[in-house]
């Protein structure tokens, strides 16, 4: 009896583990993923003068947005943090919702804005298993 | 008895899997989550522009454009400060970069930007926004170099420190 309870406790403590890991694993992936959008989509923002203004990231278009694996949707929005708050541009993949393991980035930069100053804007994306 | 040893054995196997797949930062994909990239965010305030002008009262009275960055505001107020010109006559100024700061590092933090003279001492910075960082156990830092004219270097510190909840504050 004694050996068998043994055998029970070491076995379900390893499951438990097994799934721990995977979990971490997964959110892990998750945190890269969101990271990788961020990157993509600061370069991408910066491709065209090296110079990110704040009128372009009002026109941002959906297509060019840097696309991920199938398997990740994700959501981004990029707003303008000083001098004003301003929301600039919002973004989902799916029109469902947000996914139970999910993983997130931001990233601050800064951008020109119309009357030529130097402003400060985060871009915040949260990505989940689609 | 050797199965009583057994399942002893058993359960302390368990007991520490379990313990450490379970503490903080041993499979905790969340362990790092708040802390801020103080680096980047030093970086971005610095190269933010100010947004809208300031009075300074330096006598004859001067207007900083708001086009002016933080760093360039930093620069002229460390080139009137060792002129001898009064701290207090910068105070508009330096709220106006603790706002740009504020907004930056969003209610989670308290921001502290100090600019360190020739001795690099924390305690006696030349400049302070808006004040010294209390001792903390918990601080994020971040410091670039702040080249001068006369060939110097100074450094500019962002500290941020965790917020108190409303609460315990």
């Amino acid at each position: 009896m004694f050996v068998l309870a043994g055998v029970v406790c070491v076995v379900v403590s390893s499951t438990w583990v097994c799934q721990q890991i995977e979990s971490a694993r997964a959110q892990t992936e998750l945190e890269e993923a969101a990271e990788r959008i961020v990157q993509r989509f600061l370069a991408d923002a910066r491709s065209a003068s090296g110079i990110i203004s704040v009128s372009s990231l009002r026109c941002l278009e959906p297509s060019g947005l840097p696309e991920e694996s199938e398997v990740v949707e994700f959501a981004l929005s990029v707003a303008q943090l000083y001098p004003e708050a301003e929301w600039l541009f919002s973004h989902s993949t799916s029109s469902g919702e947000i996914g139970g393991s999910r993983g997130s980035a931001s990233r601050l930069f800064n951008a020109l804005s119309d009357s030529g100053t130097v402003v400060i804007v985060e871009v915040r994306v949260v990505v989940w298993q689609g | 008895m050797d199965a009583v040893v057994f399942f002893a054995a058993a359960v302390m196997i368990s007991s520490v899997l379990m313990f450490y797949s379970s503490g903080p930062g041993a499979i905790d994909g969340d362990a790092n989550q708040v802390c801020p990239d103080t680096a980047v965010m030093l970086d971005v305030v610095l190269r933010a522009s100010i947004g809208h002008e300031v009075e300074v009262a330096l006598g004859v009275g001067m207007t900083i454009p708001s086009t002016f960055t933080v760093y360039e505001c930093l620069a002229a107020e460390m080139h009137a400060l060792e002129g001898g010109v009064s701290n207090e006559v910068f105070q508009e100024l330096n709220e106006a970069i603790l706002a740009i700061i504020r907004s930056a590092c969003g209610h989670s933090f308290v921001p502290h930007l100090l600019v360190l003279g020739p001795d690099l001492r924390m305690d006696s910075p030349m400049i302070a926004i808006p004040t010294v960082p209390p001792a903390s156990f918990e601080a994020y830092a971040s410091s670039c170099e702040m080249p001068r004219a006369d060939g110097s270097q100074t450094l500019v510190a962002l500290v941020l420190c965790p917020a108190l909840l409303p609460e315990l504050a």
